[in-house]
């Protein structure tokens, strides 16, 4: 009986404490600040005098703990405990947040759930000061408002092994002379001839092989518009994959690379890792891939080696020939629905921290290893495929980024193309897949 | 202490009045009791099972994206869309012919390992252990491990056995990465549903096999017509568990195959979730639960059913 009641009493006691979500946490207040005037006028706002308490949720899990240190400086500074978590798939993890009524203040998300939120549950940034700064050309804009602050530009390109290259060719590399697939196949030719009998690398996962489908788009004269304009006709029923020049030279070129692949003989068994280890060892040349691969090839990285990302070589596409394509990958968002007007009020003093101050721009740019969207940012970035990318967009030989597939293009797309990459598919099959698809479809603006 | 009795004598009935109220009272009593008892259990199975599934069954009728706090009415058209989603139905035809083979291959062997670890073999306790451990692995975990042993181990085998089938990583090909997901299935479930049938050995009365040994029956006669129609209830047990178990599977399928090679091995379940959050079609991903759901179900009752009416009285 006894035992019973001692029970009884513990459920009692310890109910309520979760009653509300979350176990109350101990406060401390500030007393004095470490912070200077002039930083707390560029972030906008003082530390606070008791501990706020917010969520931030990272999408980019290979950045997770540089981030973490990121949170903690700040933290320490304004009196604010971050508590950061990674998902891989920010959708889904948002979902379940919301329906459970614990969203997080902070989130770096794709902009299709930028998309899918912000009508009801974001906060509107369109009046922080870094929007002035490249936060409304790169930010998640919709309807005319910033609803995501732009966290990073990220380009999709081949990579590639610049001393490889160049210990077989015997001369500088310069990617823009390889610009059209007849240059680049002469350039393979020979790397063959040099020993590297199988110079590209291609990755089998859906995320990787799906990408593929946006050189179309993008190539179609390097712009949103353009890309946009063509999805339009093939959905109008004016135009369709077959009899469009730069769907038939993007998959000329794969085919090229599909059969000078490192993993031709089993495609669909390549392994990230060991694909990351073939080119930063120098036993390939090429990665099709982008600049966020950096933090999984890191490890496998060469000292002495050179390493950059260059364009998708095509044949009869001047407008584009020589460019990669990029764009703002991921956004930070402020939640409205879950959070407090001081929770809030924390993270746009967080955002403006990182564009501001020397702290926050160091750990943009030396601890997470990204390029940031703001043009106050004078670090320069510290990879080489960040170095690289700096230097195509330097060079005006970024095309934009594909910003406005539908949420299924992936789980639709991605497998023929597999079944493709491993010879079960006929380019003709894949043409017409991709006019089914997008005549049921239009672009998302 | 005596059991009370059922009936009460004739000198300890009371008078009308009182008859009726006692009765009434009585009445009372039950109900508080039977709610005291049950009350509980009702509550707490309405609360998450049938409020849930009532509220999915609601979703299924709307289109909501996940997100959005409003809902709109869209009628049947989320299973008119179901109908026409042929990825669907063909992961749900992945699932009958994953979850078939795996019943069958999780059951024979899992029966095996029990008649083994009943038969008074030596080091029989440390055995069930043993098999029992790849139970106690996450799905996830389960997968991430034998799809290096797949891609990479199982290659490396063909330097020492030059047969085609070690030739090429098995999740490069339908067949053979479907065969993997099944052959995972069966390393993972059989300890599990050996303990099942170990019960149920264990729950044959001996001393109808010794009369049937006294008898001269062989082990095989023994086997066919004592051991497995006293077995038909562990039996019943085990398939449906199984059943529902492979039918619904999704760790598995995400971490050894994530659906692969292009789309082959994608069962039910993980397109499902895709279908409800990754295309954030929720309306539609609930629906094509809810037939998923139906499907087990009829297919799980249907064996229960019969499998009971063959079970044998000790």
């Amino acid at each position: 009986m006894k035992k019973a009641l001692l029970v009884c009493l513990c459920i009692a006691f310890v109910f309520p404490a979760f009653a509300n979500g979350t176990i109350e946490q101990s406060t401390t207040v500030k007393s004095e600040s470490s912070v200077s005037s002039e930083e707390i006028a560029q972030v906008g706002g003082s530390p606070f005098s008791k501990t706020v308490a917010i969520t931030f949720m990272n999408s980019k899990p290979e950045i997770t703990e540089a981030l973490q240190a990121g949170c903690k400086a700040f933290g320490e500074k304004y009196n604010v405990e971050i508590e950061l978590y990674e998902s891989s798939s920010p959708g889904d993890a948002l979902a379940k947040k919301y329906a459970s009524g614990e969203a997080p203040t902070l989130a770096i998300v794709d902009l299709a759930n930028i998309r899918d939120l912000y009508a009801e549950k974001l906060v509107d940034l369109s009046n922080e000061p870094w929007v002035s700064l490249g936060g409304r050309e790169l930010g998640a804009l919709m309807n005319g408002k910033v609803y995501g602050m732009p966290f990073t530009i990220e380009a999709t390109g081949l990579l590639y092994n610049k001393t490889a290259i160049e210990k077989i060719i015997g001369k500088t590399f310069v990617p823009t002379d390889y610009a059209t697939l007849d240059a680049f196949k002469a350039l393979c030719t020979e790397l063959q001839k040099g020993g590297m009998k199988y110079p590209v690398v291609l990755n089998s996962e859906d995320w990787s092989v799906n990408k593929t489908y946006q050189w179309i788009y993008a190539y179609q004269d390097g712009t949103i518009k353009g890309a946009i304009q063509f999805l339009k006709a093939v959905h109008d029923g004016k135009t369709t994959y077959e009899d469009n020049a730069v769907f038939q030279g993007v998959m000329d070129t794969y085919d090229y690379l599909a059969s000078t692949n490192i993993n031709h003989a089993d495609p669909l068994a390549a392994d990230y890792d060991l694909n990351a280890s073939y080119v930063a060892e120098g036993k390939a040349a090429f990665w099709l891939n982008g600049t966020w691969a950096w933090p999984d090839f890191a490890p496998f990285a060469v000292e002495g080696m050179e390493y950059g990302i260059c364009a998708y070589p095509i044949n009869g596409a001047p407008a584009v020939q020589g460019k990669a394509f990029g764009a703002a990958t991921k956004f930070i968002m402020i939640d409205t629905v879950n959070s407090s007007e001081e929770q809030k009020k924390a993270a746009k003093i967080f955002l403006n921290w990182l564009v501001f101050t020397k702290e926050g721009q160091d750990c943009l740019v030396n601890q997470c290893e990204i390029v940031p969207a703001f043009s106050n940012v004078a670090l320069e970035p510290t990879n080489p495929f960040n170095v690289s990318l700096k230097k195509l967009i330097n060079d005006g030989l970024l095309a934009e980024g594909v910003t406005y597939s539908p949420s299924d293009h992936r789980s639709v797309l991605a497998a023929p193309l597999q079944a493709y990459l491993a010879g079960k598919n006929s380019r003709m099959d894949i043409a017409k897949l991709l006019d089914e698809y997008w005549t049921k479809r239009l672009p998302k603006e | 202490m005596s059991r009370p009795s059922g009936r009460l004598d004739e000198t300890s009935l009371p008078a009308r009045g009182e008859k009726g109220m006692h009765s009434q009272k009585s009445h009372h009593r039950d109900i508080v009791l039977f709610l005291s008892f049950v009350g509980p259990s009702i509550l707490f199975f309405v609360l998450v099972f049938i409020v849930p599934m009532m509220f999915g069954v609601y979703l299924t009728l709307t289109d909501w994206n996940g997100y959005a706090s409003s809902k709109a009415l869209v009628g049947l058209r989320n299973y008119i869309d179901v109908l026409s989603d042929g990825s669907f139905w063909k992961s749900m035809g992945n699932t009958v012919q994953y979850s078939f083979v795996s019943v069958v291959m999780v059951n024979c062997l899992a029966f095996g390992l029990a008649y083994m670890l009943t038969s008074g073999i030596r080091g029989e306790h440390w055995l069930r252990a043993v098999f029992f451990i790849p139970n106690l692995i996450g799905g996830l975990i389960l997968g991430y491990i034998w799809r290096f042993v797949f891609s990479r181990v199982v290659v490396n085998l063909y330097a020492f056995i030059p047969l085609e089938l070690f030739k090429q990583s098995w999740l490069s090909f339908p067949g053979t990465a479907m065969a993997a997901m099944i052959i995972v299935a069966t390393w993972q479930y059989s300890g599990y549903i050996m303990l099942v049938y170990i019960a149920g050995f264990i729950g044959i009365p001996q001393d109808m096999i010794e009369a049937a040994r006294i008898d001269g029956a062989k082990e095989s006669c023994i086997t066919r017509k004592i051991r497995i129609p006293l077995m038909v209830p562990s039996i019943v047990v085990s398939l449906f568990l199984t059943l529902t178990r492979t039918f619904k599977v999704y760790d598995l399928n995400v971490s050894l195959t994530a659906g692969g090679p292009y789309d082959s091995t994608k069962l039910a379940a993980m397109h499902i979730y895709a279908k409800a959050f990754e295309e954030q079609r929720y309306g539609v991903g609930q629906a094509e639960a809810l037939i998923m759901f139906v499907v087990m179900a009829v297919i799980a009752l249907t064996q229960t059913y019969i499998g009971k009416k063959r079970e044998q009285e000790v």
